[in-house]
């Protein structure tokens, strides 16, 4: 059909002249590509982030049907121990452990203490079973990259972070400190005996490395893990919170004192059945002696989530302005070229172009300019990423895959172009109303 | 007797409230007549070609082009018209920057499907551009260049050939030679009026030089 035949020529030809025109102006437009460039880019990384955090927070606790701590929300149990975020408030008493392993419906329960750090890393007391039962990511299990569990006391296993940020290897000697980590901008601990300078520290009882766990992208790879016994051990003449003035134990001597566990922060359990969650969660919150918190850690997530759902929202409409700021650049300079393209557009008329043709090689000119950005924050966002991902997961424990598109994405591109057309469309009405004796007849 | 190619009658234009500019009661050209516009400033040559052109419509009387009314058509048509039937050159400002020199000259043919209509693909437009452009004394290396780097009068050579390639029936050039020195102006003129013979295609020059007179088959001075 000799009109289809002449339409796609005709959207050939306009595609042309854009991609010529373009280019003709590439040094002065390659700022606004840049700032477009750059805009998206934030765009899609805070979406991304977003995304990636959420997904982590969720990975953190895959495989774990129940938390259970001390009364309270059960957003601040999820919190304060799989996130290391806040302090743990009560104790539960070492018996609940054994009750909750008596119920039908459990199929293992690993109890947790915390409350002792190492620099800006926290200790946790925990069982063998453990290294044996936890999950994280896609439900992959905990990985030695060397050594084993601990197995008995002045034993501790070390996170990945820990391990690459303090520089620690297999069998090397670290000192705890009671309480909190400490900020961040204390100064590097140096291999044991010497402590970070906080008061309460117990030096006088040096740990050894005996393992070291692979990154799994949680606050795991920040932690130090030893036994609950070595909990005990490392309070053996302390009370109240602070070691009594003067007396000096012996490791041997220590070791005489009874090291069974009294108190634990909280409990992981995995449930024989996943249908048996809300039942179970009801009984542990209703039966026992002491009261108790069981939190599921999916709801749990999904409460915190509505709570930062604000903020998220605010994120991701700053990254909106940035870019309607940067099409506007680019629909202001698109305006202004105007005035100076009156004579090649005018002559395109007189040649025998349609207005509607003129306008529209304005717009594929900006959604050109756009596709342009988009390319290139895309390419480089994704590379960025693969070559960050390692330190991502290590550093800041956060898990970001490097695909250049995400399926779920496609309204970000969408939303991109949209802007441009919007853009675009005042520049292509002056294009439109351009006449044929503009810039053409010599008056 | 055949219909005269332009044909105007009654024709009557003015610049918003001023006298008369234009006032002619019967005035024609005949297919492939070449004819010379001479006349000073001021007195409405370009004016005149802008109408014939369909540029601008004149409220009083008719422009009839193949017996076509002007007036008559829609915009649109009107526009269409022009590509199909006529090719233009101005004094200035003929060629797109952003093209090269071959697709400046292949630009017309694109947006006239009548036009185009006698080339099966682009490409095919291209050869037939190199090769006019080479009877205008333009050379491969030349139209290779970006527009922007050729002399004036390469410049109007590549209008040139944009304006004859896919033979349309009339060709007006508005001042094409005036900011050449004498030789090269002869020069453009006499490759203009042998090719424009060679192609049956009508031409109208407007000028103000009125030796180009030689040039050409008719010569009409425009009076004030």
């Amino acid at each position: 059909m000799s009109s289809q035949r002449s339409f796609s020529q005709t959207a050939a030809l306009i595609f042309e002249l854009a991609s010529k025109s373009l280019w003709h102006r590439r040094i002065a437009l390659s700022l606004l590509i840049l700032a477009m460039s750059l805009s998206c880019a934030l765009l899609f990384f805070i979406e991304r982030l977003r995304v990636d955090i959420k997904t982590s927070f969720a990975q953190s606790i895959s495989g774990t049907d129940l938390l259970v701590g001390p009364k309270g929300h059960p957003a601040q149990l999820l919190l304060s121990t799989v996130f290391h975020l806040g302090e743990p408030r009560e104790a539960l008493a070492f018996e609940s452990l054994k009750w909750l392993r008596a119920l039908d419906s459990v199929a293992w329960a690993v109890p947790i203490s915390l409350g002792d750090s190492h620099g800006p890393y926290r200790v946790i007391g925990t069982e063998h079973q453990f290294f044996e039962h936890i999950r994280t990511g896609e439900a992959e299990p905990l990985v030695f990259t060397q050594g084993k569990a601990f197995t008995g006391l002045w034993e501790v296993v070390i996170g990945a972070s820990v391990a690459r940020q303090l520089g620690y290897k297999l069998d090397a000697s670290i000192v705890l400190e009671h309480g909190l980590p400490s900020d961040e901008s204390q100064t590097k601990p140096s291999i044991a005996p010497k402590s970070f300078g906080v008061s309460a520290s117990h030096e006088d009882k040096p740990f050894r490395v005996v393992g070291l766990l692979a990154p799994t992208g949680t606050a795991i790879d920040r932690s130090l893990f030893v036994s609950l016994e070595s909990i005990e051990a490392l309070h053996v003449g302390w009370q109240a919170g602070a070691p009594i003035p003067g007396l000096k134990l012996s490791e041997a001597m220590v070791r005489k004192f009874d090291l069974s566990p009294k108190q634990i922060s909280a409990v992981y359990i995995g449930l024989k059945q996943r249908n048996l969650l809300f039942r179970t969660q009801r009984q542990i919150e209703s039966g026992g002696a002491a009261a108790m918190t069981a939190a599921a850690p999916g709801l749990a997530l999904a409460d915190l989530w509505q709570l930062i759902g604000k903020a998220e929202a605010g994120f991701s409409l700053l990254a909106f302005v940035m870019l309607i700021v940067s099409m506007l650049g680019m629909g202001a300079s698109l305006l202004a070229s105007m005035r100076e393209r009156e004579r090649e557009l005018s002559l395109l008329r007189v040649l025998g172009a349609r207005p509607w043709q003129i306008a529209l090689l304005v717009v594929v000119e900006a959604l050109l300019a756009a596709s342009l950005a988009l390319v290139c924050s895309l390419l480089s966002l994704s590379a960025l990423i693969f070559f960050f991902r390692e330190a991502l997961l290590v550093e800041a424990g956060l898990r970001m895959s490097a695909q250049w598109l995400r399926y779920d994405e496609w309204p970000f591109v969408a939303s991109v172009y949209a802007c441009a057309l919007l853009v675009s469309l005042l520049p292509a009405l002056r294009a439109y109303r351009i006449s044929l004796q503009q810039g053409m007849m010599e008056r | 007797m055949s219909a005269a190619l332009v044909d105007l009658e009654g024709l009557k234009f003015s610049w918003g409230a001023k006298e008369t500019l234009i006032d002619l009661p019967r005035w024609q050209v005949q297919a492939g007549e070449q004819l010379l516009i001479s006349g000073p400033s001021g007195c409405g040559k370009s004016t005149l070609l802008a109408l014939i052109a369909g540029i601008m419509v004149a409220p009083k009387g008719s422009v009839k082009l193949l017996g076509v009314d002007l007036a008559s058509l829609t915009a649109a048509h009107r526009d269409r018209f022009r590509a199909d039937h006529i090719g233009i050159v101005f004094q200035q400002f003929n060629l797109i920057p952003y093209l090269s020199a071959l697709d400046n000259m292949v630009l017309a043919c694109r947006l006239s499907s009548r036009r185009s209509q006698s080339f099966s693909t682009v490409n095919s437009m291209r050869d037939a551009a190199r090769k006019l452009a080479n009877d205008l004394d333009l050379d491969a290396k030349a139209i290779a260049r970006p527009v922007t780097q050729l002399s004036i009068g390469q410049q109007q050579r590549v209008a040139a050939v944009r304006a004859l390639l896919g033979e349309p029936e009339l060709l007006l050039a508005d001042e094409p030679s005036s900011a050449l020195d004498a030789k090269r102006e002869s020069q453009l003129i006499d490759l203009l009026t042998r090719q424009c013979r060679r192609q049956g295609t009508a031409l109208i020059l407007v000028s103000h030089h009125q030796a180009l007179e030689k040039h050409v088959d008719r010569h009409w001075r425009m009076s004030l």
